[in-house]
């Protein structure tokens, strides 16, 4: 009937052979099919399989037998269940039974129905393949019994009828990748006709970097490799320099060879914007923009290279990069492009990466203590110690955020508190720390700065432009010794005392010191930078207090605001919460609020009168009274006034009509 | 909109209270309100006065109705309403701890226990506590189930009385009838509300009289003030120690000054209001209840108004 018609018809779209290729196609059917969405077909523990197994078996040897008891059924049903009985030795997790079940139904009787989906007659359909659909049932009813799911089970029954029955995608599924060889380069040329033109040498070190290069480019192999010239590489390593990216990972700083591509996130907006202020002076050599494998080669003064040096160093202290304290290599002749890399961030990259293309024996250069550092001479800013507003206070320098809680104008992504070595990766000052163990206080806190010591510096540099006040240097004992560095350094600590005495520098040790430098110095190099670091102003709420949403929102109603409905408003509010209140938690605030309440009610002798003889007041009255006296209360909530004055004892009521 | 020249300054209520009405047929129902005059308000609830009864004291079968208990001293109508409302939503008001109430439904709490420990706990927070409010009971059950305490509330008030009537048998009870069960009631409420207006009327003229003569000068601050002269300028409060045979007489503010610091020096805490002091003069506790009450009393009564005595009001 129309199911003929139907067939013909889904032959005909489908392409596929007739009824009988698909059995054959069945046992082509790969077993070991990679799962498109492979969290569809696997599903079932071994215990299941095992379970299904048995049943399987029973199921064989059902069919196997009933193959002898009637012949002309059994012909064409046991065809199926012998091919039923090898996939399910092939396939790892599947419905064997019910695939098994699911080609049974569809092998039996007359011309298999395509699409079991698209039922054409349902009661027909049923009837006539009662068996194995019972079969099928069963088989899923156990299968969803034991692994509990039933709707995932259905589901995966249904796909494998399904492909029972289309028969084809067999084959389709198991590819990686949907495109041939030849459209694979296709696309490849339209990208590179679209996308602006990288250098082959970029390319194929970007290419490397993924996909692994030649042997000598590996990391480990490399710093197997003996020590190359120490000219090239202590270019090499003043090239790195210019270009290091904020924060990166131990390998990274173990790897010389920095493969900008990848790690370009890393490199914070600021330093960016620090790289793109750049040393002035050395634009005028700036190289032009060709991109020639060869490179181009610039003698650059020794003086100028180091002055340069010094200004694209880590800004950050207490890291373990080394190459910090190695002076840049003396001979220009190897020296290229690193001044010029200065400018634009990714133009150092790819001139470094097209040095690299350039000279592979200079480019792997372990972190050998071999490399002598040069000798030193004048003030040599090695040092890194700048501190970097928050990206959240991005040109807002002199500003204080106060939603972060603190009201400590510093600077630093770093917490001075902390003394190990952090990673500021945070775009919030880590001041507000859990960790932060001392006690709170109105006053200003201890500021514990630890800096590191290198020789070579003079430290009257240092002391004279302190601007922070009640500076108090001192040693510590410990003497940290980074083994890759080759200088030896020791970590002075810089407190910041809250009492206000002066400046005693004559107890500074005589060490020489690093210069500190600020961000917002445009000092030439070797120039000393102030820095700031303004001490701790009453905190309202407690650092340990993480920002969201919820928890600022919470505390300003345990501290008696009104609830406010953005973040920008709650952030305002605890903005002049700061600003007004005193008290380490909600509670004391609160009772400040209170306190202010009484203090200005006390003021006034007529309001003061009414509220001990007991008169009701009217409560828009008292607000408006409060909020003239003090703007801030504007921003209280109603029901803390009302609980202020159930404690003082003071009736209030609504608006009087008469 | 009333018209008034002048908006009435505030007193202290000669007599405001709340009061819990019980049902003489059906003993489980109870009612509570307030009143200045509890005399007036319970013959409104018998149906005695012709109007002013309210609803659900009007219902057929539960009247007569007894006043058992009766809380007074309030500051203001509106205190003694905010009283009456955290009373009646027990299982609701702010002026009840979570932790404390004990009633919590909507539908529980109507024992007399229930209404008698929520006394307690209202006069135990601290915006009722200012008022040194009084209790009154009348009939012995109430007075056991007070004493009993069943919800042991913590809250000892000192200012609980009792005033029965004549201990009768139950035979005797039962002859009686219903309505004069009720009207023995009446009688003990009148004589409780009599003899507080009484007693304060007495103090009022004892203290006018003391203004009579005309400038007196503060012991406190030492500056005059005259109650008798005849400029409008509003009359400052005065301070009398409520206390017999002290002739106290200060400026209502230096007064309150002085228990303010003196409370502060006690308690470590400035507040607005004193709960009490001690007189200058004598040395005796002192409510400041009591002196702002007379106070502000005498200044009615010497205001422009002249009322001789404040007429209770409806």
């Amino acid at each position: 009937m129309n199911f003929d018609i139907v067939q013909r018809r889904l032959s005909l779209a489908d392409d596929v052979v007739d009824s009988d290729s698909p059995m054959q196609e069945q046992d082509e059917l790969p077993m070991t099919q990679i799962p498109g969405d492979s969290s569809a077909n696997v599903l079932i523990s071994t215990q299941v399989q095992s379970k299904l197994d048995e049943m399987e078996l029973k199921k064989v040897m059902k069919k196997n037998l009933t193959q002898f008891a009637f012949e002309s059924l059994g012909a064409t049903e046991s065809a199926p269940p012998s091919r039923a009985a090898t996939p399910p030795a092939k396939a790892t997790k599947r419905k064997k039974s019910t695939k098994a079940a699911g080609r049974t139904s569809t092998g039996t009787g007359k011309k298999r129905k395509r699409t079991p989906s698209s039922i054409k007659s349902i009661t027909q359909f049923n009837t006539e393949n009662y068996e194995s659909l019972a079969d099928n049932r069963r088989s899923r009813h156990v299968v969803s019994l034991l692994s509990g799911k039933k709707k995932k089970i259905k589901d995966i029954i249904d796909r494998l009828q399904v492909e029972d029955a289309s028969g084809s995608p067999g084959p389709s599924k198991s590819h990686f990748s949907t495109y041939s060889p030849h459209e694979w380069s296709h696309i490849l040329q339209l990208l590179k006709s679209k996308f602006p033109k990288c250098p082959p040498g970029q390319v194929e070190a970007v290419y490397k970097y993924v996909y692994g290069g030649a042997e000598k480019d590996n990391v480990w192999y490399s710093s197997q490799m003996p020590p190359s010239d120490p000219e090239t590489q202590a270019s090499q390593e003043f090239h790195y320099n210019a270009q290091q990216p904020m924060v990166f990972s131990l390998s990274q700083a173990v790897e010389e060879e920095f493969v900008d591509a990848e790690s370009p996130a890393l490199i914070s907006e600021s330093f960016g914007r620090e790289q793109m202020k750049g040393p002035s002076f050395l634009d005028e050599q700036c190289i032009s923009d060709t991109t020639d494998e060869t490179g181009v080669e610039l003698k650059i003064d020794e003086d100028v290279a180091r002055a340069f040096r010094t200004r694209m160093l880590q800004p950050y202290w207490l890291r373990e990069d080394v190459k910090m304290k190695e002076q840049p290599g003396v001979s220009g002749d190897k020296l290229m492009k690193s001044s010029s890399g200065a400018a634009r961030p990714k133009e150092q990259r790819w001139l470094h990466l097209s040095y690299n293309g350039v000279d592979d024996a200079t480019k792997n250069f372990p972190k050998s203590p071999t490399s002598t550092p040069e000798p030193r001479s004048g003030p040599q800013v090695l040092q890194r110690h700048t501190y970097r507003t928050p990206s959240g206070l991005a040109g807002r320098d002199q500003l204080i955020d106060l939603t972060q809680c603190s009201f400590n104008a510093v600077k630093s992504l770093i917490s001075p508190l902390k003394s190990e070595v952090q990673v500021p990766a945070t775009r919030t000052t880590t001041w507000n720390d859990k960790n932060h163990s001392r006690p709170q206080n109105y006053g200003a806190l201890h500021q514990k700065v630890q800096l590191r010591l290198c020789g070579g510096i003079a430290d009257s540099e240092i002391y004279s432009t302190l601007r922070s006040r009640q500076v108090v240097w001192r040693l510590q004992d410990f003497d940290l010794q980074d083994s890759e560095e080759e200088t030896k350094y020791q970590l002075l600590e810089l407190d910041f005392e809250t009492v206000d005495s002066k400046v005693d520098l004559s107890t500074a040790p005589h060490h020489r010191l690093s210069v500190i430098k600020s961000p917002t110095s445009i000092a030439s190099p070797g120039d000393l930078c102030d820095f700031e670091v303004s001490v701790k102003r009453n905190a309202s709420v407690p650092p340990s207090l993480p920002l969201s949403a919820k928890n600022l929102r919470e505390s300003l109603r345990a501290i008696g605001l009104k609830p406010a409905r953005t973040r920008s408003e709650m952030a305002e509010q605890m903005g002049c919460a700061s600003q007004h209140l005193i008290g380490e938690n909600a509670q004391e605030q609160r009772q400040g609020l209170f306190d202010q309440f009484t203090h200005l009610v006390e003021q006034s002798p007529s309001l003061l009168e009414k509220v001990y003889t007991f008169e009701p007041l009217v409560l828009s009255e008292l607000i408006d009274f409060l909020v003239q006296k003090d703007p801030f209360i504007d921003k209280i909530d109603d029901s803390t006034i009302k609980q202020w004055a159930d404690q003082m004892g003071i009736c209030l009521r609504s608006a009087a009509e008469d | 909109m009333k018209s008034r020249s002048k908006t009435k300054q505030h007193a202290i209520p000669d007599f405001y209270c709340c009061y819990l009405l019980r049902s003489v047929p059906k003993k489980q129902s109870f009612y509570i309100g307030s009143t200045p005059n509890p005399v007036r308000r319970l013959r409104q609830h018998n149906g005695t006065l012709a109007n002013g009864s309210a609803y659900r004291t009007k219902k057929t079968g539960f009247r007569p109705w007894r006043m058992i208990a009766c809380v007074y001293g309030f500051t203001s109508k509106i205190a003694a309403l905010q009283f009456e409302h955290a009373w009646q939503h027990s299982n609701l008001t702010h002026f009840i701890d979570d932790d404390q109430r004990i009633v919590t439904k909507k539908a529980g709490g109507r024992t007399i226990h229930h209404k008698l420990g929520n006394i307690r706990l209202l006069i135990k927070n601290e915006f009722f506590s200012y008022m040194n409010l009084k209790v009154h009971l009348f009939c012995a059950e109430a007075v056991d189930a007070w004493s009993q305490n069943k919800f042991l509330i913590d809250c000892d008030i000192p200012n609980v009385t009792e005033s029965l009537e004549p201990p009768a048998s139950k035979e005797e009870l039962q002859k009686r009838g219903a309505n004069e069960f009720a009207s023995e009631n009446l009688v003990l409420v009148e004589k409780l509300y009599k003899s507080v207006l009484r007693a304060d009327d007495e103090r009022v003229r004892v203290y006018q009289e003391a203004l009579y003569h005309g400038c007196i000068t503060c012991p406190i601050c030492h500056k005059d003030f005259n109650y008798m002269s005849d400029e409008d300028s509003p009359k400052p409060l005065v301070a009398f120690c409520p206390t017999d045979n002290c002739q106290f007489l200060s400026h209502l503010s230096c007064l309150h000054r002085i228990f303010v610091d003196d409370e502060q020096a006690l308690t470590g805490v400035r507040k607005l209001l004193p709960h009490s002091g001690s007189c200058p003069s004598c040395d005796k506790k002192i409510f400041w209840t009591k002196v702002v009450k007379y106070s502000t009393r005498l200044r009615e009564t010497s205001g422009p108004q002249q009322d001789s005595v404040p007429s209770s009001q409806c």
